[in-house]
């Protein structure tokens, strides 16, 4: 093997990566080869003045304003009242959430009351079918079947609506910045 | 996406990637746009990143791509205004600055930096990684994107080079 042509053994021996076996073919090689010895001894010497050299320090400006873009663009940190036990504030958003739950409970329960006994045309006589005009018995359930389709489609949209209550409720206080990026 | 520490990011991260525009980019007016770019780039595809290497060793991979890239992005440019400066007549661009600023820099460290600003990124970035920076052939080779064989012939060819460029000027008191 020719050392004099392998730089990869050079570059080894160089930073230390050579077996004690290697090491001693190669500084055995050294001690006979001057070309070897001036090459490996100016090339210590340039690796030596890169370590050395003074790290390049980065403009404040520049990490200043590499954090404000970076804190613009990412995700709010998870608020601290979303791990505590809920401060008074978020009693009173709780209250509210259950009263707002309750009473669209309630006007569904009262619509559902009113379709299925009939009594829509007692309350409201000017909707019943005789006061439409509807005299034919297949258009009158057809009205009902109607209101039955109204009355499951917001049966759907209940959660959603809450959901989005109960949101904009908390938003006012800031609280629910971030929430959908929470773990 | 989860809630990042991006000041903590930014300040781990900073001299790194600062040093890495250095050795890469040679327009210095360039560099401020492109470290901004590079945290911004880093942010973005944090939700990739698998843990598989160190976070600087992945933070420097993309500051290295987003060096190439701004390098691509500037000689598209440079060949369009090279045309129009030949259809216009006007000189090329002259190194008189470069010639200034070497005058002005006058201690041993300083033309060592010089000389490190000339040698072709490809061979001075593995040399200033591993000499400077302490990484590993496998690191760089997970930064540049590179064979372990490359790695090695490229740092071996960048201290070669930069050596020739010290020893041929007279830097010998910055060696001994």
């Amino acid at each position: 093997m020719n050392l004099c042509l392998d730089d990869a053994l050079k570059l080894d021996y160089l930073n230390g990566l050579l077996s004690e076996d290697e090491r001693a073919r190669f500084e055995a090689h050294l001690a006979a080869c001057q070309g070897c010895r001036r090459e490996i001894d100016g090339l210590r010497r340039t690796a030596a003045a890169v370590a050395g050299l003074t790290p390049l320090s980065v403009p404040a400006d520049w990490t200043a304003a590499a954090k404000d873009r970076l804190r613009a663009m990412s995700p709010s940190p998870v608020p601290a009242t979303l791990s505590n036990p809920a401060p008074a504030g978020r009693r009173t958003n709780a209250l509210l959430y259950a009263l707002i739950t309750a009473a669209v409970a309630a006007g569904l329960a009262l619509l559902f009351s009113l379709v299925m006994g009939g009594t829509v045309h007692r309350w409201l006589p000017g909707l019943s079918p005789a006061a439409l005009g509807i005299t034919d018995p297949r258009a009158s359930r057809m009205v009902d079947l109607m209101a039955w389709i109204l009355l499951l489609h917001t049966l759907f949209l209940v959660p959603s609506i809450i959901d989005n209550i109960y949101r904009l409720m908390r938003s006012g206080s800031g609280a629910v910045r971030g929430l959908k990026y929470h773990r | 996406m989860e809630s990042v520490d991006t000041d903590r990011l930014v300040e781990d991260h900073k001299n790194l990637v600062y040093h890495l525009i250095h050795r890469t980019v040679r327009d210095r007016t360039a560099h401020e746009e492109i470290f901004q770019e590079v945290f911004l780039n880093v942010l973005e595809s944090l939700p990739r990143f698998e843990g598989r290497s160190k976070l600087s060793t992945w933070v420097a991979s993309i500051a290295v791509h987003t060096c190439y890239k701004f390098i691509q992005r500037a000689k598209k440019q440079e060949r369009f205004e090279a045309f129009g400066d030949w259809l216009e007549g006007r000189p090329e661009p002259g190194v008189l600055s470069d010639l200034q600023e070497n005058l002005e820099r006058s201690d041993a460290r300083r033309r060592l930096e010089l000389h490190l600003g000339e040698v072709a990124p490809k061979y001075a970035l593995p040399v200033t990684l591993y000499f400077f920076e302490g990484m590993s052939y496998q690191e760089i080779a997970e930064i540049l994107q590179i064979p372990l064989g490359t790695v090695k012939s490229h740092l071996f060819r960048g201290l070669r080079e930069l050596r020739k460029r010290v020893e041929g000027g007279e830097d010998e008191p910055l060696l001994g």
